[in-house]
């Protein structure tokens, strides 16, 4: 179990990807924050030993997949504030992010969580698919539906 | 600027609340509360608020296996089996705020008694219960087949009224909108009142659609078709975890472990290309060639038993929005289908699958294995981290290409 220290610091570093992961999947304030806390309550009381940063991370990653997927499944899922309302809560540097975040929000789940992964965390199509538990293959192929979706969905946006 | 740092940009306001930290402090002083009673003995944990993850390991109680005949209506279909039609939410709402939702037509099939008592004998397991808190979860009966399609079928019970949980009559399986949009895939549409199953240990994974069967105020029927996959190893038991709510915030996991029965045998037919489909009187599993440029970017438009009295079994849509499987899953190019009808595979003469296939091709026009269409490019620098990345290699071209494969024996 990791020392009081070592685990603030570690949440501290780590929960904002956490909630980011979570919210791609269930596109809730709410349920991203509840499947936050239970990561991060998750790594506290784990005993695995971590060989270093990367390996943490990886591991908190699979466990954020995994609660949310739990959390999808399961018939008590939150039903808060209206998507759109969070959204109007967000500050972005520049309209075309928040054109970028509608789009990438309007994709799929299965698309969006690769898409967190692939770009933003910066992790290669192989370890996206060691991540999620699915082949590098089918990473590949959410990739390229993602990006043609995103592609349509910001023409068809700059057209009107 | 680079796609990767639009899209980070994009993402980057996205934050934990504030109080993120300060919940999970209060999580670990309840679990310390906790782990404290327990020692004690002084109190039962019902008393504390706890997290879903509590397993509570009670009384099971083992069933005999007896007959199956009202199992096997169940699973498959009675008499009155046809079809039926259900308003499935979807994950969209109008300018109003109402959740959008599909009318899906789903079709059952009657379950003809002597066929399924001869091609699924031995292959059905009685099931166990738990029982906690005024409330009993019920595995009742389980059939499984070797190419890991299968159901049980279940019941949550309590005389003096069920915990307030969700009901839903909702049913679905592996369809598609109209503009070739699928919905099933990784649970995006979460399944109300259904228990989760897992393999125990590191080995398989489990995905399972549910179908109410009957539901009042103090008894849920349901039955939950399930496909098995992931790991070679043929499994001993399946976990099957239910969940129940007593105060709307937090869910009490209560834990079954099943033992599995022997499974029902697989026949296996195969098509011109390496192609496979493993067949089983619950369903079929389609395997690509293992050099298949494909990954899982394939599809069927139009998949067919053929029996060898000449009828046929249209497994996809056999006309929009109709659902006349119970559960489609992809894995790794790999696609399952369970039947919503009994199927005796000695009475298949073949299986037809029409569509095509998405992948890429070489200068020369060969198709290229999808595992070595992309290849590692240089590492690149995000932030402050040196990160690896993966393209698709230089001179290769999409290609689609029609599939037209006819599956025998």
């Amino acid at each position: 179990m990791l020392s009081k220290e070592r685990f603030t610091a570690a949440a501290q570093k780590y929960m904002d990807m956490i909630f980011r992961l979570a919210f791609s999947y269930l596109k809730s304030r709410e349920d991203a924050d509840d499947a936050t806390q239970n990561v991060l309550f998750a790594l506290y009381k784990t005993d695995k030993a971590f060989e270093s940063a990367e390996h943490m991370k990886a591991w908190l990653i699979r466990v954020t997949v995994n609660e949310c997927k739990k959390i999808l499944r399961s018939p008590w899922r939150r039903r808060g504030e209206p998507l759109e309302d969070y959204e109007n809560t967000l500050r972005f540097e520049q309209p075309q992010d928040r054109e970028l975040y509608a789009a990438v929000m309007a994709l799929d789940g299965k698309y969006r969580a690769v898409i967190v992964l692939y770009y933003y965390e910066g992790y290669s199509i192989r370890e996206t698919a060691q991540l999620l538990g699915v082949p590098p293959a089918t990473v590949g192929t959410r990739l390229a539906r993602a990006r043609q979706q995103l592609k349509f969905t910001l023409t068809e946006a700059e057209r009107l | 600027m680079t796609e990767r740092k639009r899209i980070q940009r994009a993402l980057e306001p996205l934050h934990a609340s504030d109080d993120t930290l300060e919940e999970v402090f209060a999580m670990i002083e309840r679990d310390k509360a906790v782990k404290h009673l327990k020692h004690t003995g002084r109190n039962t944990l019902r008393t504390v608020t706890v997290a879903a993850a509590l397993v509570l390991a009670l009384s099971v109680t083992a069933y005999a296996v007896g007959e199956y005949t009202g199992f096997f209506e169940t699973v498959f279909g009675d008499e009155d089996a046809g079809k039926q039609t259900y308003d499935l939410p979807l994950d969209s709402w109008d300018d109003e705020g109402n959740q959008r939702t599909m009318e899906i037509v789903t079709e059952g099939q009657p379950v003809d008694q002597e066929t399924a008592q001869r091609v699924l004998d031995g292959s059905v397991a009685g099931g166990a219960s738990v029982t906690a808190g005024g409330v009993t979860c019920a595995v009742e009966n389980i059939v499984l087949a070797d190419n890991g399609v299968g159901a049980l079928t279940y019941t949550v019970e309590a005389p003096d009224g069920l915990p307030d949980m969700t009901v839903t009559d909702q049913v679905w399986g592996y369809f598609y909108w109209d503009d070739g949009y699928d919905i099933s895939a990784d649970g995006d549409l979460g399944l109300l009142n259904a228990p989760l199953l897992f393999i125990p240990g590191d080995g398989g994974m489990v995905d399972e659609r549910t179908a109410l069967v009957s539901a009042t105020e103090t008894k849920i029927e349901a039955t939950v078709y399930m496909a098995l996959f992931g790991d070679e190893t043929w499994p001993d038991a399946l976990d099957v975890y239910f969940f129940l709510d007593e105060d709307q915030d937090r869910a009490e996991a209560y834990k079954l472990t099943l033992a599995l029965p022997e499974p029902a045998q697989t026949t296996v037919l195969t098509a011109d290309g390496g192609w496979t489909a493993k067949l089983s009187p619950m369903g079929l599993v389609i395997e690509p060639p293992a050099d298949n440029p494909y990954g899982n970017d394939y599809g069927f438009g139009d998949l067919v038993v053929h029996m060898t009295d000449g009828s046929e079994y249209v497994v996809e849509l056999a006309e929009p929005y109709t659902v006349n499987s119970r559960v489609g899953t992809v894995d790794g190019g790999i696609k399952r289908w369970v039947f919503n009808r009994l199927v005796d595979p000695a009475a298949v003469e073949s299986v037809t699958a029409v569509g095509d296939g998405n992948g890429y091709q070489d200068a020369d026009g060969s198709p290229v294995p999808y595992d070595q269409a992309w290849v590692e490019v240089e590492p690149e620098l995000v932030g402050d981290t040196w990160t690896s990345s993966t393209a698709l290699r230089e001179g290769l071209t999409e290609m689609n290409v029609a599939l037209d494969l006819t599956f025998t024996k």
